[in-house]
């Protein structure tokens, strides 16, 4: 399986570099891999289904949540299966069911993060990551807040801007560590070294 | 008076009487030397203690390599006491004395016999010739000598096997164990290499050594010139001696066992003493508890010189010097030499103030004392460090030592992550929520209608230039990849921006790779009213999907699966004039624009997006990757009215009070522990 | 031959780059005797947790994020399969099996295979069940909704989120705090490392997510890894600094 993958890896890549000559191969390579995506796709949800129903069978704590996802996962199926995905009576009732518990969720957030803020200090203690965060993230929000006409005064544009740059500066030097870590963890798996377990 | 007075005796000193097997007068203390006088013993008055033949004759034979120097200061020999008298007197009175008595006196000529048995072996060493004694002595040191030649072998040959060790990274075997000592300095995976076999650095004796050692003992009237060599102490002159040196070669190898607190410093024994492993020589912990120790024939008054010697070695023991690689031989030497000093002193005295009265041995007993002799040397000489025969992978130490530590702290918590559960913090993060639940309604129902007049971030100045520069029948196309949670404050950004360029006559193509979007892109869709029919195209697999339409080109024998579901199908972006993004993930935007792009890099590409994106977006666009963004409210003209920024602002200002709430808190927390560490002190 | 732009050549440079100083890292690594690099401590926390869940008898959730496919937001991210492989190694015999949660379909499969390939291993094929890791869900929030209700019960020993996330993941590690549960964050997505950075969550910033050491098992692979990315990122600052100067200079354009 190692082996597969590194000679895959290497042959996408090649085909990347070498694009005129190897572009209709990698038309093919890759919708070879949408299919196979779109597979264990089908396969993991199958698994969930399974799964949920020996929840439901053998009587796991919370199995009543897992009916209530089996029922769902019926009506939906059935229902997409007959009215067909376009339909847009189905759209709107998924949407009006679907839209509210994400939202909801996402409304939590606004919470977490306000305790989460109030905690930062408490949990990590005073450091200099720590100190930095809560000085920029005092001061980027102030900016934001539009009291001030900051683009009228030219002295102060320049600063905010300038200040505006930071965050800029340490993203990217973020995005290209990651990018690095990611082509390094990327290279050694194209390469066949594959971790062992002692 | 009656018949006991016969079984009475009389003190010679007090003239007190006392029992027949007294030993020592009940008066005066004096011993009762008519019964138990030795020859050639010092009577001092003090309680011999019994001991056996063999031990008696061991000591003898120690006493001799000793005392060759000191034969007439040794020579202080017990009287002879007419033993002899006292069994005529018993015969005599035989007739006329009761049983018991009779039994008494029988048991009294028992001992009366073993005495003269000592007597008799005393009687024949002190009659010894000098030439008898000298073969005694020199095949004494012949054994003594072939038993140092084997130690010796077996030293060299261990020594060569480990300084001929060396491990794949050409290092010594013996560098090695001595960075083992030193943790800081290793490298990523050692052997801790354990073996049955002994360090055998200080296990043998060398003749410097045992001149030393014999120098210390009888100080400087030792000459070693004048000692008879022992060579060739071979198995031949004596089998008994050969039996006993396999017996102790094959039994050489102790049982080690590895104790709790192992590690590759070796133990001092000084401070604690182990039965249960080989010592190092001298220390009396390793003779037989229930054998007696070795005795002297003579008390030994070098002892005394050798006091002082005895003082500087207890302070030794008391202030043990630590172990150092670099120097462990050496060291080990010295220690050796000092344990054994300070052992011999103290056996030495102890045996001499024991073995008061103590019979000579025969012959035969003194090749058996010879015999535990040369076991006691054999085994003082062993390696006092316990090794374990373990082979053990640094890994796998760390392992068990992360275990053991995991072990111990049962019970605590190991990753110090969460808090306690109080109703305190329930409380406090229901205030939070009111509070900000709070702000924002207010705002919303009590704050002023008018919009705020934002200024515009040049992000957003800049998709507003690239979109105005549309013509008529260009083809944007508009990639979805957004989820219902964050559907509300996608669709507010997108949908004045779309209803602008239909409204410039702009055409549209929606796809998307997320099943989601399929029903919540819907809003986005142009209003009828502008003629345009658009549905949304779904585009299996993802970013995979998107690649293959864009860097992929249809092969000659067909079309591919995505090319029949995709109108258009690897053509995709080559119909069109712009790229919309609109995605809540700053990712996907990275994504697409360091994959999808490059292949295509004259397309412009926009990108709508939440707030939490704008920080990993800006430096694409700062790049020129991106021709211009919005994210979050990016203000000016046109989107203050699908969005009431006042209680956006109220929550703005509610979030910088709960962080700076933070500040004051953390800092009042630490401040009161402070206090309480100034009230403790 | 092929129509490679300026981009692509730098490309090319970069990856040859690479795979020249792994090389040279492989081949000092083993004459090196000096000290390792430091590894991140998160890893070290993962194995605490892992030898935790062995001695308090409870389960170990193993959160594998949504990329891999590219329905998510990460493409081709196997880093947390490499340490849920390990973690499976050492959880086998556990009281409590250990589950794995993935919010793609394609890292619920391979985290199937992996899970399997450790009971195999360990020849005790007869206490795997498949219900053991699953897909949360098709996608990310449903996958936090997934996790939430798991992480609630009490017989939980702690959760380790490796892989790609978004920040609104932050939700588990709120829920694990409520519920007493240690958190473990890694991932190489940054907002997510940002908005997890105020949470009590033991996380990895930076690049530290693609530089996995856990129990010690993979230290050569980290280690390389490690020396790598430091020759890269001075080469790289070498590089920015040559460019600004030349930059202002005129040089460039």
């Amino acid at each position: 399986m190692v082996v597969i993958a590194a000679v895959s890896g290497i042959l996408f890549l090649a085909a990347l570099f070498f694009q005129p000559i190897t572009s209709s191969y990698l038309n093919v390579v890759l919708n070879w891999a949408i299919v196979l995506t779109a597979i264990t796709l089908l396969v993991a949800i199958s698994n969930l289904v399974i799964t949920h129903l020996r929840y439901i069978a053998v009587g796991r704590r919370g199995f009543l949540f897992s009916l209530v996802f089996i029922a769902t996962f019926a009506a939906t199926f059935v229902f997409g299966i007959l009215r067909g995905s376009d339909d847009t009576q189905y759209l709107r009732w998924i949407k009006a069911i679907q839209l509210p518990l994400e939202t909801a969720l996402l409304g939590l957030l606004a919470l977490v993060m306000m305790s989460a803020a109030i905690k930062i200090f408490r949990v990590r203690g005073w450091s200099i990551l720590t100190v930095s965060f809560g000085l920029s993230a005092l001061l980027f929000l102030f900016l934001n807040l539009g009291f001030f006409p900051i683009a009228q005064n030219s002295t102060l544009f320049v600063v905010v801007t300038a200040l505006q740059k930071l965050p800029v500066v340490g993203a990217r030097g973020l995005l290209i560590g990651a990018a690095l870590g990611a082509v390094i963890a990327a290279l050694r798996v194209l390469f066949g070294q594959v971790v062992e377990n002692e | 008076m009656s018949e006991l007075a016969d079984q009475l005796r009389t003190c010679p000193n007090c003239g007190q009487q006392n029992a027949m097997h007294s030993l020592k007068c009940i008066r005066c203390g004096e011993v009762l030397e008519d019964l138990f006088a030795f020859d050639d013993i010092d009577t001092d008055g003090e309680e011999p203690t019994p001991e056996s033949i063999s031990d008696v004759l061991a000591s003898l034979n120690e006493n001799i390599l000793l005392t060759d120097q000191t034969e007439s200061e040794s020579s202080e020999t017990a009287e002879d006491q007419p033993n002899g008298g006292d069994e005529e007197r018993r015969s005599g009175d035989a007739s006329q004395t009761p049983g018991w008595l009779e039994r008494v006196r029988e048991r009294t000529r028992e001992e009366d016999s073993s005495g003269e048995m000592v007597k008799g072996g005393q009687a024949m060493d002190k009659h010894r010739s000098a030439g008898e004694r000298s073969q005694v002595d020199q095949a004494f040191d012949e054994v003594i000598q072939r038993i140092r030649e084997q130690s010796e072998k077996e030293r060299k040959k261990t020594r060569k096997m480990e300084t001929d060790l060396v491990d794949e990274n050409g290092v010594p075997e013996w560098l090695r164990r001595i960075r083992e000592l030193h943790p800081a300095h290793e490298q990523d995976t050692e052997q801790v290499l354990t073996s049955s076999q002994e360090e055998s650095f200080d296990d043998e004796w060398t003749d410097e050594e045992l001149q030393e050692l014999l120098r210390r003992e009888i100080g400087d009237e030792y000459n070693p010139g004048e000692q008879p060599v022992y060579n060739n102490l071979t198995s031949s002159d004596n089998p008994e001696i050969a039996d006993d040196q396999s017996e102790e070669e094959s039994g050489f190898l102790p049982i080690y066992e590895i104790p709790e607190d192992f590690h590759n410093i070796p133990d001092d024994d000084f401070d604690e003493p182990d039965n249960t492993k080989p010592t190092k020589p001298g220390n009396p912990e390793l003779l037989d508890k229930d054998e007696d120790p070795p005795e002297a024939g003579n008390k030994d008054p070098n002892i005394e010189t050798e006091s002082q010697a005895g003082v500087e070695i207890q302070h030794l023991i008391d202030n043990p010097t630590d172990f150092e690689g670099g120097e462990s031989e050496k060291h080990e030497e010295e220690e050796n030499k000092e344990e054994f000093s300070i052992i011999e002193s103290d056996t030495i005295g102890e045996e001499l103030e024991e073995q008061e009265g103590e019979l000579p041995v025969e012959t035969e007993e003194s090749e058996q004392a010879g015999d535990r002799d040369k076991k006691i040397l054999k085994s003082l000489s062993t390696e006092e460090e316990v090794v374990p025969d373990l082979l053990l992978l640094r890994d796998q130490r760390d392992r068990a030592q992360v275990l053991t530590n995991i072990i111990e702290q049962e019970g605590h918590r190991t990753i110090p992550v969460l808090h306690e559960k109080n109703r305190q913090s329930k409380l406090g993060r229901l205030i939070l929520a009111l509070l900000l639940l709070a702000g924002v309604i207010i705002s919303l129902v009590l704050g002023p209608g008018d919009n705020l007049h934002l200024p515009l971030s040049l992000p957003a100045a800049a998709l507003q230039e690239k979109t105005a520069k549309l013509q008529s029948g260009e083809v944007v196309l508009v990639v979805l990849d957004y989820q219902a949670a964050t559907s509300s404050e996608i669709e507010e950004l997108a949908k004045p921006v779309i209803d602008a360029l239909s409204y410039q006559g702009v055409s549209f193509r929606f796809v998307t790779s997320q099943p989601v979007d399929l029903w919540l892109g819907e809003e986005l869709l142009p209003s009828k009213e502008a003629g345009l029919a658009v549905k949304i195209e779904f585009i299996p697999g993802g970013l995979l999907g998107y690649l293959t339409l864009t860097a992929g080109t249809s092969p000659v024998w067909g079309m591919t699966p995505i090319e029949r579901v995709v109108s258009g199908g690897t053509k995709l972006l080559d119909e069109t004039s712009l790229v919309m993004i609109i995605s809540d993930s700053p990712d996907f935007v990275r994504n697409w624009l360091e994959q999808i792009s490059p292949w295509h890099p004259d397309l412009p590409t926009l990108a709508i997006s939440t707030s939490l994106s704008e920080a990993m977006i800006l430096p694409y666009f700062e790049s020129g990757q991106l021709s211009g963004f919005l994210a979050g409210h990016p203000g000016g003209e046109g989107q203050n009215q699908q969005a009431n920024q006042r209680a956006w602002q109220v929550g703005m200002l509610i979030m910088m009070v709960v962080l700076i709430l933070g500040m004051i808190t953390k800092a009042e927390a630490d401040a009161a522990e402070k206090d309480e560490g100034h009230n403790h002190a | 031959m092929s129509n490679l732009n300026q981009t692509d050549i730098l490309a090319v440079v970069i990856i040859i780059l690479i795979i020249f100083l792994t090389l040279l890292a492989v081949i000092l690594a083993k004459r090196s005797t000096k000290k390792p690099l430091q590894t991140p401590q998160v890893f070290d926390g993962i194995d605490t947790l892992m030898h935790r869940s062995s001695e308090e008898g409870k389960t170990l959730l193993i959160g594998l994020g949504e990329g891999f496919t590219g329905l998510g937001t990460g493409l081709g991210d196997t880093t947390g399969l490499m340490v849920e492989k390990f973690l499976m190694s050492q959880v086998v015999f556990n009281d409590k099996p250990a589950h794995s949660y993935s919010a793609d379909g394609g890292l619920a499969c391979l985290s199937h295979m992996v899970v399997r390939g450790a009971y195999e291993d360990a020849m005790a094929t007869e206490l795997f069940r498949s219900d053991h890791n699953q897909l949360a869900g098709p996608g990310p929030f449903a996958g936090i909704a997934a996790l939430l209700p798991e992480l609630a019960r009490d017989d939980n020993a702690g959760l380790v989120m490796m892989g790609s996330y978004r920040p609104e993941s932050i939700l588990i590690a709120d829920m694990a705090e409520r519920k007493n549960v240690p958190l473990i964050f890694a991932s190489g997505s940054v907002p997510a490392q940002a908005a997890f950075f105020v949470t009590e969550a033991e996380i990895a910033l930076g690049e530290d997510y693609y530089l996995p050491d856990v129990g010690k098992s993979n230290q050569d692979y980290s280690q390389v890894s490690s020396k790598v990315l430091n020759w890269l990122r001075i080469l790289v600052a070498v590089g920015l600094v040559v460019a600004a100067v030349l930059k202002l200079s005129g040089v460039l354009p």
